[in-house]
């Protein structure tokens, strides 16, 4: 575990080094600053297989929210996000009522200019860092537990523009945590712990949190959108985003997620 | 690539494991093995039951059946984990069963006079003010007719993962209506057994279990969960693997007898298994069943101890302990009547 540590943390060096050297060749040009803050309705698939639970795949389809708020300049993009899925999951067995997730997630994402290969393609690398929350309620299967994987991270992001000349862009951004503080449900629980109070549930899905990386915990972290202007400062991306979570931590069982969302963000 | 990525979905494998038969396996735990034919049952109909037992279509949350007749254990599968076998398992409320065996036992041996005894009489320092408690007796806490405001879906957890005394916290509930004059089912009952237990035998539920239950019965594989003030909870948190549960079937079928030893008294035996409470189908902690002789203890989410004395036959089954049964489509009931009209002879 320490090797695979000790690797991340390479890479990240050589990551940001590259970025750094990088940073002199595009900064010769003339800078620009804009901001905007984003609303972002989408419409949700869920897929998640949660081992400690049953080795079942629960799936379900629900709106997703987000915001955003993004400034920019010409070499450095900076982005502050807050996502919400909320959605009701079955197995094939059941028919009638739905399991409840709720996957709350807060990111920061910093990406700087690497290459410029012509005034339209563009090509941006940099950090990214925040929280991951999922909760699952899966009360057919257990009424009495909740089940979760909490995640605060550090990673990479990339990001791909492509301004056609009627200055719609499209984009494609690619992020992926390193090193990452978890926390997961035991293998077997004792007896019934469920209670609402909010502060047990944020005391439960932060239990037994450790550091680990991609050998452990693999998330990708992809979105792929087009991104047009309404007119003045009002203009609006739609999007695909693809998340897939596959965790396995030594003392408890897998749990993978993959989300695939599709929708829209109002940029103001 | 990201073409491939649009349609990505997870895998969705089957639940169960692939049917390998029910023939028990040969382990040195004090079971006489042998088969569903030699112990007079329709083998095919015996195979149906465990063909719908490893249907992926049926009993989602089902991880074990057992069969025992004559004393011989002659069918037994794991459907979701082999290592069920040797694995224990949360019981839930069929615990409260083996406290009511436990009380069979601790009157057996005098430590209580009688069920007609008030609770008062052996812990009067947890019960609070309301005289009308000190009615209570050991019948009405064996049959859910105490009247104590003990509500499972807030109070059960509280009872388990509470640090004052347990014994407290459960008599000093509100009475709503006069003992025996009502059944309501809560897992605070089961406690004040649990503390009587302790009070009269100087050892917790566990440790007279322990002595008196199970090192008879050669089960040392299990777990019991205590109270953080030391008692061991009567209602529920003992785990047993699935071949022990069939013992405490076997023990019961026999009347109380293991291996040539009463270990609990016959009549203690008959009245707890029979209609005890007179607001509900109730025994002292078993549910009696139609026929004379033929009960079961029952857990949540589907931990099941069968005894049908007439025909010789114990049967367990266990399942996801938290799960529900009603949404999955998991009544077990028709399962044990397959098992029943299998039986020849």
């Amino acid at each position: 575990m320490l090797k695979t540590f000790l690797s991340a943390k390479l890479l990240c060096a050589v990551l940001l080094l590259l970025i750094q050297l990088r940073m002199g060749v595009c900064q010769d040009q003339p800078d620009s600053t804009y901001t905007d803050f984003g609303v972002s309705l989408g419409l949700n698939s869920y897929q998640i297989k949660e081992k400690v639970l049953n080795n079942l795949r629960h799936t379900g389809v629900f709106p997703a929210l987000g915001f955003s708020y993004e400034w920019s300049t010409t070499q450095i993009r900076q982005r502050v996000e807050l996502y919400l899925i909320v959605n009701m999951v079955k197995s094939r067995y059941e028919a009638e009522t739905a399991p409840i997730i709720i996957d709350p997630a807060l990111s920061y994402t910093q990406v700087r200019k690497m290459y410029d290969f012509d005034p339209e393609l563009q090509v941006f690398l940099g950090g990214t860092g925040g929280l991951y929350s999922h909760m699952g309620y899966f009360d057919n299967w257990d009424d009495s537990h909740i089940y979760w994987l909490t995640y605060y991270y550090l990673g990479i992001n990339a990001l791909v523009t492509y301004k056609n000349p009627t200055e719609s862009s499209a984009y494609m951004e690619f992020g992926m945590p390193l090193i990452s503080l978890v926390s997961r449900p035991p293998q077997r629980f004792l007896y019934k712990t469920v209670n609402d109070t909010f502060s047990w549930i944020f005391s439960e899905i932060h239990s037994d949190l450790r550091f680990t990386s991609i050998h452990e915990h693999l998330v990708l972290n992809i979105d792929l959108g087009y991104k047009f202007r309404h007119s003045g400062s009002f203009q609006q991306k739609v999007y695909w985003r693809m998340a897939y979570i596959n965790t396995q931590m030594s003392y408890s069982k897998e749990v993978s997620i993959l989300t695939h969302t599709i929708g829209t963000i109002l940029l103001f | 690539m990201l073409c491939a990525l649009l349609p990505a979905c997870l895998t969705d494998p089957e639940i169960k494991l692939p049917y390998e038969g029910y023939t028990p396996v040969q382990k040195n735990d004090g079971w006489e093995i042998s088969t569903p034919l030699a112990e007079g049952f329709d083998t095919d109909a015996i195979t149906a039951v465990y063909r719908e037992m490893y249907s992926e279509d049926l009993y989602p949350a089902m991880h074990s059946l057992l069969i025992v007749r004559n004393g011989k254990l002659v069918a037994e599968a794991y459907c979701r984990d082999k290592n069920d076998l040797h694995t224990y398992h949360p019981i839930q409320s069929a615990t409260k069963s083996i406290t009511s065996l436990l009380t069979g036992i601790a009157i057996d041996q005098g430590l209580i006079d009688s069920v007609e005894m008030p609770v008062y009489h052996f812990i009067p320092e947890y019960f609070d003010s309301d005289v009308r408690k000190r009615e209570i007796t050991i019948h009405h806490v064996l049959t859910m007719e105490t009247g104590l405001e003990f509500d499972n879906d807030t109070h059960t957890t509280e009872l388990y993962y509470g640090t004052g005394s347990s014994l407290e916290y459960v008599l000093h509930k509100r009475l709503v209506f006069l003992p025996g004059s009502d059944w309501y089912y809560g897992d605070g009952n089961p406690q004040v057994i649990s503390g009587i237990i302790q009070k009269t035998s100087g050892k917790t539920e566990e440790a007279f279990a322990a002595e008196f239950l199970f090192r008879p019965l050669g089960i040392k594989n299990y777990r019991w969960d205590q109270h953080a003030d030391g008692l061991t909870f009567g209602a529920v948190g003992l785990w047993l693997i699935p071949r022990d549960m069939a013992k405490i079937g076997r023990l019961m079928q026999q009347n109380g007898i293991w291996e040539g030893v009463q270990i609990v008294s016959a009549d203690w035996i008959a009245r707890s298994t029979i209609l005890q409470s007179t607001h509900h189908d109730y025994g002292y902690y078993w549910y009696p069943m139609d026929e004379p002789g033929a009960f079961y203890a029952q857990g949540h989410g589907g931990q099941l101890i069968f005894v049908v004395q007439r025909l010789d036959l114990v049967v367990v089954i266990t399942a996801d302990p938290y799960s529900n049964m009603a949404a999955l489509a998991s009544n077990f009931e028709v399962l044990f009547h397959d098992i029943v009209r299998a039986v020849n002879q």
